[in-house]
């Protein structure tokens, strides 16, 4: 592979599709049929990419990332331009691991810092949304109106805060932080969010009215940065449906192909692979 | 299996047919050179790039079979392991197992591995063979793909078509 291949990081908590998408775009990249994405450098290891693009193709969930996993897509592609990639395909642990442990595993420091772009995944059945002062008083036993407690005993003292628990735009923010802190500057990085498993959000208006609605936090932090941040949302089903329940019928409807898709921040159908288009070329 | 047969011409012809473990072409279809697994690979005369049959005729299966065939074509492109008079053949096996569904989705992939295929052999031959049918029938496709085998139409490139011209060589000696 040439020697200044882009690395693109995509990051994401455990399962929320970031393998799923990988697998997707590596049977494009070899489907003479799709001609968005085409493989210009056929050589080098592909087992990994091979695991992950068969299954998809059979519509099999795949298994989580090891957390020790240094694999990925490393090729040349043309995507109506030609990019040398790196893409590593690293365990959501890793990024866990920074939020809730405070702790950089060296090799999502070394993604980091390589990064031109990054690619945040999340998953619309993986969110924690936050919960406001007043629901929390009332799930605590107290009343906010009249400040005290609606029931003769006495509540409970507060939980102990922990990041663990914490909702997922402000696990994402610090995530955010702390990676765009190291990732190499040399002008704004792109840093698309990508909303996997679309089609569990699909009827929403667009992915980035389900970002405003869903995750606001982490859409204005990200708009509010044009000096360092250039931003952008997609909506991606790698497998086009949910799994296992649907994979009779997903593989009705046809190859990898016919049933992934992407939308863009306006709803409007584009490429699987315009969210890795996007962050090379902008 | 080594074996020695007759056409119907009377020319006795020596096959020698390679059955190999899959693994290799496991390997190879991931990545390692087509020539470091199979060094032997460029004294072949004829390919046979095999579309497993079975696979193709799942719904769950048939894309990873056409991938996989797509994938030990391109890694026969990069090894150039093919000589210019070799031959190349598409041979779909168990053809018997496939449905009319799976016959059309195929006939559609067929042309982006002919057309690959065609870049290692202009004349690039392709098979539908069931040597063993499971409803007990005679064998299909078989007979045919023997007959290219064995067939004397080898690829030969002009003679002169990749000789510099002498006009530009550094010197000109006569034996």
């Amino acid at each position: 592979l040439n020697g200044d291949a882009q690395t693109v990081a995509l990051l994401g908590l455990p399962r929320t599709g970031k393998s799923t998408y990988l697998g997707a775009l590596w049977q494009l990249i070899q489907d003479p049929g799709d001609d968005t994405v085409t493989e210009v450098d056929v050589a080098g290891d592909r087992s990994y990419l091979q695991f992950l693009g068969e299954q998809v193709a059979k519509a099999e969930e795949i298994e989580r990332t090891e957390f020790e996993s240094e694999e990925g897509l490393r090729l040349t592609v043309d995507f109506r331009g030609i990019a040398h990639l790196s893409i590593p395909d690293m365990s959501g642990e890793l990024l866990r691991q920074l939020i809730e442990d405070r702790y950089w595993h060296e090799h999502l420091l070394a993604v980091a810092r390589d990064a031109r772009a990054v690619l945040v995944f999340v998953h619309p059945a993986r969110l924690r949304l936050p919960i406001s002062i007043n629901a929390a008083k009332q799930l605590a036993g107290g009343s906010l109106a009249t400040g005290k407690s609606s029931t003769s005993t006495k509540a409970p003292p507060p939980p102990e805060f922990s990041p663990d628990g914490a909702c997922t735009a402000a696990k994402h923010l610090d995530g955010l932080e702390n990676v765009l802190e190291v990732t190499r500057g040399g002008g704004p990085v792109r840093v698309g969010l990508v909303v996997s498993a679309w089609d569990l959000a699909d009827g929403e208006p667009t992915p980035s009215e389900w970002i405003a609605e869903h995750l606001p936090a982490l859409g204005h932090m990200l708009a509010h940065h044009e000096d360092v941040i250039e931003t952008t949302v997609f909506g991606v089903s790698a497998q086009g449906g949910p799994l296992p329940s649907e994979q009779e019928a997903l593989l009705a409807r046809g190859d990898v192909r016919d049933r992934a898709y992407a939308l863009d921040s306006d709803g409007s159908s584009v490429a699987l692979a315009e969210p890795l288009r996007w962050a090379i070329f902008g | 299996l080594h074996t020695r047969v007759a056409i119907p011409n009377g020319t006795q012809i020596e096959l020698l047919f390679t059955d190999i473990t899959g693994e290799h072409f496991e390997r190879i279809r991931e990545g390692v050179p087509l020539l470091k697994r199979l060094p032997w690979a460029e004294r072949v005369d004829r390919f046979v790039v095999v579309v497993d049959g079975d696979d193709l005729s799942k719904p769950g299966t048939r894309e990873v079979a056409t991938t996989r065939s797509r994938r030990l074509l391109l890694a026969l492109k990069e090894s150039g392991a093919v000589a210019g008079t070799a031959r190349v053949a598409v041979a779909v096996t168990k053809a018997d197992k496939l449905d009319a569904s799976a016959i059309e989705w195929f006939a559609e992939r067929k042309v982006g591995l002919l057309a690959l295929a065609r870049e290692l052999d202009e004349s690039v031959a392709e098979f539908m063979v069931a040597a063993r049918p499971e409803d007990g029938t005679e064998p299909t496709g078989l007979d045919l793909l023997l007959k290219w085998i064995c067939s004397d139409d080898r690829n030969v490139p002009g003679p002169d078509a990749a000789l510099p011209s002498y006009e530009r060589a550094f010197a000109r000696v006569r034996a």
